[in-house]
């Protein structure tokens, strides 16, 4: 090995170690970097979390049913649903059907049924 | 200088040049050496990078995991729908190291005019003390910590607390229970899952449905006023299941007040509580008679005249004086029938019934407070008199409800449960046949559109009940007559029941209304006939013509009046 080719090795190693060198020092600084970003959304997670956390529990304190109950006896004044306003589905064309007037209803229902178009 | 580079020096050119040779050679071999260990460095390192940046790169993700998204210490306890019933809020407190208040004048008078309930009395004495730490306010919200800060007051910090928070304030007190200030749940669900619920990310979901239970709170607390009664307890059940979608014990308490609660208000009388269920009991008479085979649906008994047992004199409280048939006994609640009947069938059978319904021993349940149910050691034919009415036997609220459960719900008995879905294990056992369930459907629902129970109908819905009127013991003996619990049990829709009900009243006292009456059929049952009209359309349950024909077909039942002397 002649000492020509030897120095050449020497300069090539000075010259990647030299380039390695730097390139991780900027990978470091960036992992240092991506790391601090890092840590600053999982703070914002921990933060968003706690939030929702008390949003949930106040959406639940919201909707007491008590307090629903108490808004509608001071605002609406609904009252319970009693048996006979209530219908199936099955049921609904023959409850419109049975009706005694010919009016329209009867007629949509009655043309649906056979799959027609009603025009 | 001795050895000067130009000094002539005779020179032996043969060492020298060796000497160089061998040095040169050296120095190479060293080299080359150094150079492959470098080599081999580079390429470990270079191995490395790619197995880090290239093979590997996803245990990046592994190790982002390891940091924390959330801080909250207890696990929520939800609903069936996913509503929370309690969890773990962080909070701050604001506290003070008075040496590093500047001017305590200025500091009491600013946050006195802060917190109206905060003296400038206490906070000045607070604040001039030597301590090093002293609690100015726990638990801020977020504006009144905003607010502190806005002073701008040296010497006052803040501390991160957690604490237990109920958004549905009494609404679930005693299932849920509560915890002390340092986060150990101490009654209820909060005590029974007290380790599950510490580790992180662990929610309990019980079968409640918080709908359900404050419709059910809602018409108990009314009816408990209504009729002056010193208690009440209620639960709704999944035939089904066996899964409490609904459970009240009143007197009750704010689980969200940091004060302990007084010994009757945290008493849970739905679990706990243990009590002598009168006319209900009947029901599980009836239901053991007719499986047994000793008697049909077509049997009846005189209960003309006052039947002596032992020392004992039985009589009926809504007397017909004649031979009553067997649904007969049923819908007007005869003691006589039930007692006959109780006793054709022996002490022995029925106290094997008894033991195979549960009603024996503690009920399992994800609660600490269950109560154990109190049995004769002597089970003789006094013992079994009174118990076929519901006497001498002494039961939970829960016990009594699930043991109808498996009446409606075609025999089987399952354990009651509090948890979402219940306990997939949890055994399950026939105690009477599908026969005789389908005749107890039928004898209910008689029972509450003719019998007792008619107050406790709600149109369309096809309810099925008994009523009953315990009176309560005091010391040995029983008390006064107007010292009663009285109790409803009921079940919709009778042709497929899907929930089971029970309501119990502490001392109702008689109110114009009701006639001076304060018995099962004119309080209890009422309140439980509102609860299903108001929860039915809410779980689904569609109103039916209870007059067609097909509904008949199902639950249609003869109550000859039999003619004998």
């Amino acid at each position: 090995m002649t000492s020509s080719v030897l120095r050449n090795i020497t300069a090539l190693t000075f010259l990647l170690s030299t380039f390695l060198g730097g390139v991780i020092y900027h990978i470091k600084h960036q992992v240092l970097d991506l790391e601090q970003r890092m840590q600053g959304i999982n703070r914002q997670i921990i933060n968003t979390n706690e939030t929702i956390h008390i949003l949930k529990a106040e959406w639940g304190y919201l909707n007491q049913p008590k307090r629903l109950q108490g808004l509608n006896n001071k605002h609406l004044q609904l009252r319970s649903i009693a048996h006979y306003q209530v219908a199936s589905y099955q049921t609904f064309p023959t409850l419109v059907a049975s009706r005694q007037h010919k009016g329209p209803d009867r007629i949509i229902v009655a043309r649906k049924k056979e799959g027609s178009i009603a025009t | 200088m001795i050895y000067g580079a130009s000094t002539s020096w005779p020179r032996d050119d043969r060492l020298f040049q060796s000497l160089e040779t061998t040095e040169t050679r050296q120095a190479h071999q060293r080299s080359i050496v150094l150079l492959i260990g470098i080599i081999i460095g580079f390429i470990f390192v270079i191995g490395k990078i790619t197995h880090l940046m290239v093979l590997h790169s996803a245990e990046e993700g592994r190790h982002a995991k390891r940091f924390p998204t959330t801080l909250i210490g207890r696990g929520n306890i939800l609903d069936r729908n996913g509503n929370i019933l309690a969890t773990t809020l962080t909070t701050s407190s604001a506290y003070a190291n008075p040496k590093d208040i500047l001017n305590v004048e200025e500091a009491a008078v600013k946050l006195s005019t802060l917190f109206p309930n905060l003296s400038y009395q206490s906070l000045f004495e607070k604040l001039s003390t030597s301590k090093t730490f002293v609690w100015i306010k726990r638990n801020l919200t977020p504006q009144q910590q905003e607010a502190i800060n806005g002073l701008g007051l040296p010497g006052v910090y803040f501390q991160r607390e957690e604490k237990r928070v109920y958004p549905y304030d009494k609404l679930t007190a005693h299932v849920v229970g509560f915890t002390d200030v340092d986060n150990n749940g101490i009654s209820g669900i909060e005590k029974y899952f007290d380790q599950s619920l510490r580790e992180n990310d662990s929610s309990v979901h019980l079968s409640l449905d918080v709908r359900v239970q404050h419709i059910l709170y809602d018409e108990l607390a009314n009816g408990m006023e209504k009729f002056k009664a010193i208690g009440a307890s209620g639960i709704i059940l999944d035939t089904e299941t066996s899964e409490v979608i609904a459970m009240v014990s009143l007197p009750d308490f704010d689980p969200n007040q940091s004060l302990k609660p007084d010994g009757n208000a945290i008493f849970n009388s739905s679990t706990l509580g243990i009590y002598e269920m009168g006319s209900v009991f009947k029901i599980f008479t009836l239901a053991m008679a007719l499986d047994s085979g000793k008697i049909n649906l077509n049997s009846g008994y005189d209960t003309s005249k006052e039947f002596k047992v032992g020392k004992y004199k039985i009589k009926d409280f809504y007397a017909k004086n004649r031979w009553l048939s067997v649904p007969e006994i049923f819908m007007y609640s005869s003691n006589i029938g039930s007692v006959k009947m109780a006793l054709d069938v022996g002490p022995e059978k029925q106290r094997e019934f008894l033991e195979k319904m549960g009603l024996l021993k503690p009920m399992p349940l994800e609660l600490p407070e269950t109560g154990k149910p109190l049995a004769p050691t002597r089970w003789g034919d006094v013992g079994a008199a009174t118990i076929s009415y519901g006497y001498g036997v002494a039961i939970s609220p829960l016990q009594m409800i699930n043991g109808v459960a498996s009446m409606v719900n075609g025999g089987i008995l399952r354990n009651p449960t509090l948890i979402l879905g219940g306990s997939k294990d949890s055994p399950e056992h026939r105690v009477i046949s599908s026969n005789t369930s389908e005749k107890m459907r039928r004898l209910m629902h008689l029972s509450v559109k003719e019998g007792t129970g008619k107050k406790g109908d709600a149109d369309g819905y096809l309810v099925g009940g008994k009523t009953g009127t315990a009176n309560k013991t005091s010391g040995k003996g029983y008390v006064s007559k107007n010292c009663h619990r009285a109790l409803f049990v009921g079940a919709f829709p009778m042709i497929k029941p899907r929930y089971v009900i029970l309501i119990m009243l502490d001392e109702p006292k008689g109110i114009k209304e009701t006639f001076g009456f304060s018995t099962g059929g004119w309080t209890s049952a009422p309140i439980a006939g509102n609860i299903i009209k108001r929860i039915s359309p809410l779980v689904g349950i569609l109103p039916m013509d209870e007059k067609s024909s097909a509904i008949q077909s199902v639950l249609h039942i003869g109550h000859p009046k039999i003619d004998k002397e």
